[in-house]
């Protein structure tokens, strides 16, 4: 059965997932072929690095966009397939609460982590270009150098976080738009505060964390990347971990314990 | 006859009101029960809680001596009163999704079922009438062999010759030994075909009888005497 619920999640969302993932795709490269492989590094005007400046930001709303239609997939699915109207033909699948929690846990992951890899590819499409490289190779002792360790490192250290990222989003929404079902008159109202409630603890925690670690109230110019990852990350990582468990615990009760459809 | 549905004591309170108050009653295998009352008497709670779409403040319910769980809704199949299916799905896909997760659901019927309508399987339900809809989920509830039906008002809101066709559906399609529970306000269009009437007001049982019984005690019909309790 876990199977089958987790079937038909990832088909209720496919053609959006490609659709956006496919705009991202084709957006990478012609920005590739049309803006990056024409730029020569060696010798970098200010009209260059604005245009580089555009295609960061560009970029990043472009990734941004794609990464939150794909919370917005996994989310809308979970609040319309249990406690919408649809919610009257799935709870009464031959299917435990547990099945379902799992289904929309495990359909969840494989989202973020397609979305994840394609924007990966993504990213590659747009560095792997000679000109790119060959600067990189100029400057790679001294990034290095800043952050610590190889980049390599870095591209590990963040899969590594992402999938503390991965768990934390997931809570956050499935927890938010639980906890509203509470609440049957204002159920998305106050699934929306319920999301603000809980990354304003999680901000307050985080600066708290920084705060302890001499992070925050001084730019420390002198300590490097991997300096600041091995001092703050554990402990964020850890309560990512405890936080995002708690939530999903409470995700998994209200499912169980406390439906109540209207 | 054995008993399929048992509920004791059962309660459900909305902030500071009762929905259902203190049911005790029991549903026995193959029988065709009306579940009758007035908009708000709780019916649809009812039929809520014994799907395990809501949870009881107190109280009981066993079906085949079993709480609500996904055993219970293996051999339970329920009608909703609202529109619940996903709009965008075509309603070859909708019978495929029911294939999928009921054992007992019958592709050919459901697909017979359609073509008797002249309902075209390919297109969406989004595209059909309110009617027409409100047939579908009819057929992909009836084309299962469950032991125990839950009709949430299956013919309000539609024509008085659809009404007829799923009253006709309802006995041609269900198992003589499965039990079925409609609810609805239009009792002079079921009460040809129940066994038994339950009369639910404010939330509390006020009549729990055969229909024959009512006929004798009361002499009059079962709808005659429904205007007659539950006149304003």
């Amino acid at each position: 059965m876990l199977g089958k619920l987790i079937k038909y999640d990832i088909k209720y969302g496919i053609k959006i997932f490609t659709l956006l993932h496919v705009m991202a795709l084709i957006s990478c490269v012609v920005i590739r072929f049309f803006f990056i492989n024409p730029i020569d590094f060696s010798t970098l005007t200010d009209a260059i690095i604005l245009k580089l400046v555009f295609l960061v930001v560009f970029l990043s709303i472009l990734f941004s966009a794609v990464s939150f239609g794909t919370t917005a997939i996994y989310t809308v699915r979970f609040y319309k397939n249990l406690f919408s109207n649809e919610g009257y033909i799935t709870w009464t699948l031959p299917v435990s609460s547990a099945q379902h929690f799992w289904a929309k846990i495990l359909s969840a992951t494989i989202w973020y982590v397609l979305d994840n890899v394609i924007i990966l590819f993504c990213s590659w499409i747009l560095l792997s270009g000679n000109n790119v490289l060959a600067a990189y190779e100029k400057i790679s002792p001294e990034l290095e150098s800043t952050l610590g360790m190889p980049i390599s490192h870095l591209f590990w250290i963040c899969i590594l976080t992402s999938f503390f990222g991965l768990l934390a989003t997931i809570s956050i929404f499935y927890t938010s738009v639980a906890i509203g079902q509470l609440f049957p008159e204002h159920r998305i109202l106050c699934s929306v505060i319920t999301c603000f409630v809980i990354y304003m603890v999680i901000q307050i925690l985080c600066v708290i964390i920084s705060f302890k670690h001499n992070m925050l109230l001084t730019v420390n110019a002198s300590i490097t990347t991997k300096e600041y990852l091995l001092r703050t990350l554990p402990e964020i990582s850890i309560f990512t971990l405890i936080f995002s468990c708690i939530g999903l615990f409470i995700t998994y009760h209200i499912m169980d314990k406390k439906l109540n459809l209207v | 006859m054995e008993e399929l549905l048992k509920c004791q004591g059962l309660t459900k309170k909305f902030h500071q009101s009762y929905a259902l108050y203190n049911l005790d009653f029991t549903l026995k295998k193959g029988e065709i029960v009306g579940l009758l009352g007035p908009s708000g008497s709780g019916k649809t709670t009812l039929m809520k809680l014994i799907n395990g779409l809501s949870t009881p403040t107190s109280g009981t319910i066993l079906i085949n001596g079993v709480p609500p769980s996904s055993t219970t809704k293996r051999i339970i199949s329920y009608l909703p009163e609202k529109e619940c299916i996903n709009e965008n799905m075509k309603i070859s896909e909708l019978i495929t999704y029911f294939h999928d997760f009921y054992s007992d659901f019958d592709t050919d019927c459901a697909l017979h079922m359609l073509k008797d309508l002249g309902i075209d399987s390919k297109v969406r339900l989004k595209t059909l009438s309110k009617g027409t809809k409100e047939k579908v989920q009819l057929i992909l509830v009836m084309s299962r062999k469950a032991q125990l039906y839950l009709l949430d008002e299956p013919i309000g809101g539609v024509d008085p010759a659809t009404r007829d066709y799923i009253l006709r559906s309802i006995l041609a399609n269900y198992n003589e030994d499965a039990t079925i529970l409609i609810s609805t306000h239009l009792i002079s269009s079921v009460e040809t075909i129940l066994d038994r009437v339950i009369f639910l007001s404010n939330g509390q049982i006020t009549l729990d009888a055969a229909i024959d019984d009512i006929r004798t005690t009361y002499q009059k019909s079962v709808n005659a005497l429904f205007k007659e309790v539950f006149q304003c």
